[in-house]
C-alpha cells in the first residue's frame, strides 16, 4: 500500500495524533467506500465529517432539491442554491472541502433493487433518510448484502441512533418497528438544527470508528436521546422470531451453506 | 406489584402481560417499540410477556426524520 503523501500527513495530522489512529488506518479510511442515503440535516453533517476525515469514496444519494426552510440545519447549502439538487450542491461543497477524495452523486431515491446493486462494493451504509419506506429498504438491503448499517433519526426533540450487523442475530430495524408505516418527519414535527446535528455527529463518529476499527461498536443497541430534557438511554435490541426480514435472510443464509 | 412506565410509578393489582398493560394505558398502537429493563421486547412477545415487580417499561416511537 502507498504511503501517505506529505500533503495527506498534514491534512489528517490532527486525527493521526490520536494514539489509536495510525497511518495504515488512515490509508484504510482513504480506501473505504461509504453510501450516505439522504442529504438533509443528518446526511449533510455526516458527509462533511466523513469527507473531512478522508473517507476515500463517498456515494451521496438524495432526489430532493434545496429549499429555504432546509437552511437552518442543512449546513452544506447556501441561500443561492435554493432549487438546486442537494447531491450536486453537496458534492461541490465537499469536493472543495477535501479534493483528496472521490464523491459520486446519485440524484434519485434509491429503491431496494438500486441498493442491492450498489451494496456489494460498499463498506458501510449510513441511513440519513426522512421516510419509513427508505429505512425499511435500506435495512433489508444491508441485511441481504451483509453490509454494516448505521441508522440515525431525529424528529421533534427525539433522536435515535442504531448500528446494525443484523446477520449476526441481534435483530434488525424491522424487528424494532414491525408495523411501522409512517412517522413524523422534520416537516410536520418541527426540529431545531442542533438536535439533528447531535445525532449526525454521533453517527459520523460511529462511522469513523467502524472504518478505523477502533473503540467499541454498540451493534444492536438503540441509543435514544431526548434533547428537551437532555436525557439519553441505551436499549438492547432482540431478534423477533416473527420478523419477516430475519426469516427471509436466515432462510437465504441456510440455503447458501 | 409496582412497575415504572415512562418514568411514572404504577401499581398493578393482578398479574398482567405487556400487551394488556399497554392496552389499559391506551398505548397499543402502530409505530411504537417497548423496552423492559433496557431490553427491547419483540412485538410477537407482547401478548405473553409477563410484567414483574420492579420492571421499568419504556415506550418509544419510531421516528424517520433526517
Amino acid at each position: 500500500m502507498l504511503d501517505l503523501t506529505p500533503a495527506q500527513q498534514l491534512r489528517y495530522s490532527a486525527q493521526l495524533l490520536l494514539p489509536e489512529v495510525t497511518e495504515a488506518q488512515q490509508r484504510q479510511l482513504l480506501k473505504a467506500k461509504v453510501l450516505i442515503v439522504g442529504l438533509g440535516g443528518l446526511g449533510t453533517v455526516v458527509a462533511s465529517y466523513l469527507a473531512g476525515a478522508g473517507v476515500g469514496h463517498l456515494l451521496l444519494a438524495d432526489d430532493d432539491r434545496v429549499s429555504v426552510s432546509n437552511l437552518p440545519r442543512q449546513l452544506l447549502y447556501s441561500s443561492a442554491e435554493v432549487g438546486q439538487l442537494k447531491v450536486d450542491c453537496a458534492k461541490a461543497r465537499l469536493q472543495a472541502q477535501n479534493p483528496d477524495i472521490v464523491i459520486t452523486s446519485l440524484a434519485r431515491r434509491l429503491s431496494l433493487p438500486d441498493l442491492l446493486a450498489l451494496l456489494p462494493e460498499v463498506n458501510l451504509v449510513l441511513d440519513c433518510t426522512d421516510n419509513t419506506s427508505s429505512r425499511l429498504a435500506i435495512n433489508q438491503a444491508c441485511y441481504l448484502r451483509q453490509v454494516p448499517l448505521i441508522s440515525g433519526a431525529a424528529s421533534g426533540w427525539q433522536g435515535q441512533l442504531l448500528a446494525l450487523k443484523p446477520w449476526q442475530g441481534q435483530g434488525c430495524y424491522q424487528c424494532l418497528y414491525p408495523d411501522w408505516q409512517d412517522s413524523p418527519s422534520c416537516l410536520n414535527s418541527g426540529i431545531l438544527g442542533p438536535m439533528v446535528g447531535a445525532i449526525a455527529c454521533q453517527q459520523a463518529l460511529m462511522a469513523l470508528k467502524l472504518l478505523l476499527q477502533i473503540g467499541d461498536m454498540p451493534f444492536g443497541r438503540l441509543h435514544c436521546f431526548d434533547g428537551l430534557h437532555g436525557q439519553s438511554s441505551q436499549l438492547q435490541l432482540q431478534q423477533d422470531p416473527a420478523c419477516p426480514v430475519c426469516t427471509l435472510n436466515s432462510g437465504l443464509a441456510a440455503s447458501n451453506q | 406489584m409496582q412497575i415504572q412506565f415512562n418514568q411514572q410509578p404504577y401499581q398493578l393489582v393482578s398479574p398482567t402481560t405487556l400487551a394488556t398493560f399497554l392496552a389499559s394505558q391506551q398505548q397499543l398502537r402502530a409505530g411504537i417499540a417497548v423496552a423492559i429493563n433496557q431490553q427491547v421486547i419483540p412485538r410477537s412477545r407482547w401478548d405473553i410477556q409477563p410484567l414483574k415487580d420492579g420492571d421499568t417499561i419504556q415506550l418509544f416511537m419510531a421516528i424517520a426524520g433526517g
